[in-house]
C-alpha cells in the first residue's frame, strides 16, 4: 500500500463528495457529476485512492437486464480518517472544489 | 434515439472498447469500470466526453507502465526481435521472392524450398509487430507452434550438405566459407528472435505482471 500524500485540490474535491455520505458505496457516474470532475480526471485519483487503501471498491451487477455490472466505491477507514484530516487541514476561506451535492 | 445520438453512441463505444484494448495489465479493469459506467449514461454528448476520459486514462496507464525498467527492458527485447533477429530472414526471404530479377535465378525447387525455410523472417515480423501493437491480441500457441515449425525446417535446410552450393551462391561466396554467417542468419537470429517472443508473451500471460 503506498503512502497517502498531500491531496490536490481535485482529490480534496472527491473526498468533499465522498464525506457527505461515507458510508455509501458511490457510482463513478456520480461522483463525477457532482465533484464535476471529468472521467479521465476522476478515474486516477480513485484509482490512486485505492492503491492506497482509502477507497474500497466492488462490482455490482446492473439493476437493468441486459446492462453490465458497475464498479462502486466507498470510504474504507483509513480514506475515513485521511478525508477528514485532509479536510480539516484546508485554511480557513480556501473553498474545496466541490460545486455540487447529492440530492 | 435520432441518428445523430445513435451515431454518438457508436462512436463512444467504439472509443471505450479501443480503451479497453490498450489498457495496460494493472489498469484493465478500471478501464473496463469506465466503459461499464458509460453504458449506465445518457446516449449523448456526455457519453461521447465519458469515453475520451476513457481512452486518455487508458494511453496514460500504458504509457507509464512501458516507462517501467521491465517494460523498458521489453521494448529493447522488442527491439531486439526486430532489427536483429527477423529483419535478416525477411531479407533473405525477399531476395529468394525477387531472386530472378536480381539476376542469381534459383530453381523454382530450390525457390520453394529456401523461400519457405525464411518465411518466418516476414512472418516473425508480423507477430512481432502484432504482439507490439495490440497487446490483447497475442499470437497464440498455435501460431508459436507454426513458428518453431518453420526455424526447425530453416535448421534443416541449411544443415542439407547437397545444400550448400546454393545457399553460399545466395551469399556470392565460395562452398564453405559462408556457412557460418548462413546458420547466423537463417537459424539463430530467428531461433533468437522467437524465443524472445514467446517470452514475452508468456510473461504478458502471467497476472502478477
Amino acid at each position: 500500500m503506498e503512502r497517502l500524500r498531500r491531496p490536490s485540490r481535485h482529490t480534496l474535491a472527491l473526498l468533499d463528495t465522498l464525506m457527505q455520505r461515507p458510508r455509501a458505496w458511490h457510482y463513478g457516474y456520480d461522483l463525477s457529476r457532482v465533484t464535476e470532475l471529468k472521467s479521465g480526471t476522476l478515474y486516477p485519483i480513485l484509482m490512486r485512492l485505492c492503491e492506497r487503501g482509502a477507497l474500497e471498491s466492488k462490482w455490482q451487477p446492473a439493476a437493468q437486464e441486459g446492462r453490465p455490472p458497475r464498479h462502486m466505491y466507498r470510504l474504507t477507514g483509513v480514506g475515513l480518517a485521511f478525508a477528514r484530516d485532509s479536510l480539516a487541514a484546508q485554511p480557513a476561506g480556501r473553498r474545496v472544489d466541490s460545486p455540487g451535492e447529492y440530492a | 434515439m435520432s441518428p445523430r445520438t445513435d451515431l454518438t453512441n457508436r462512436i463512444a463505444r467504439g472509443l471505450a472498447a479501443h480503451a479497453v484494448r490498450v489498457a495496460a495489465p494493472d489498469s484493465a479493469e478500471w478501464t473496463k469500470a469506465m466503459m461499464h459506467e458509460q453504458e449506465h449514461l445518457p446516449p449523448d454528448a456526455a457519453a461521447l466526453l465519458w469515453a475520451l476520459g476513457c481512452v486518455s486514462v487508458s494511453y496514460r496507464g500504458r504509457l507509464r507502465a512501458m516507462t517501467r525498467l521491465p517494460n523498458m527492458l521489453r521494448w529493447v527485447a522488442l527491439l531486439m526481435i526486430f532489427v536483429l533477429c527477423l529483419t535478416p530472414p525477411c531479407w533473405n526471404f525477399f531476395y529468394i521472392a525477387l531472386s530472378t530479377a536480381e539476376g542469381y535465378p534459383l530453381s523454382p525447387g530450390a525457390r520453394l524450398m529456401f523461400g519457405s525455410a525464411t518465411l518466418i523472417g516476414p512472418i516473425g515480423l508480423a507477430a512481432a509487430l502484432w504482439t507490439l501493437w495490440s497487446p490483447s491480441h497475442r499470437p497464440g500457441t498455435a501460431f508459436m507452434v507454426v513458428l518453431w515449425a518453420l526455424s526447425a525446417w530453416a535448421i534443416t535446410m541449411v544443415r542439407l550438405p547437397a545444400q550448400y552450393p546454393l545457399l553460399t551462391h545466395m551469399a556470392q561466396a565460395k562452398p564453405g566459407t559462408q556457412i557460418l554467417t548462413l546458420l547466423f542468419n537463417f537459424v539463430f537470429l530467428p531461433v533468437l528472435g522467437m524465443a524472445l517472443l514467446q517470452r514475452l508473451d508468456s510473461r504478458r500471460r502471467r497476472p502478477a505482471d
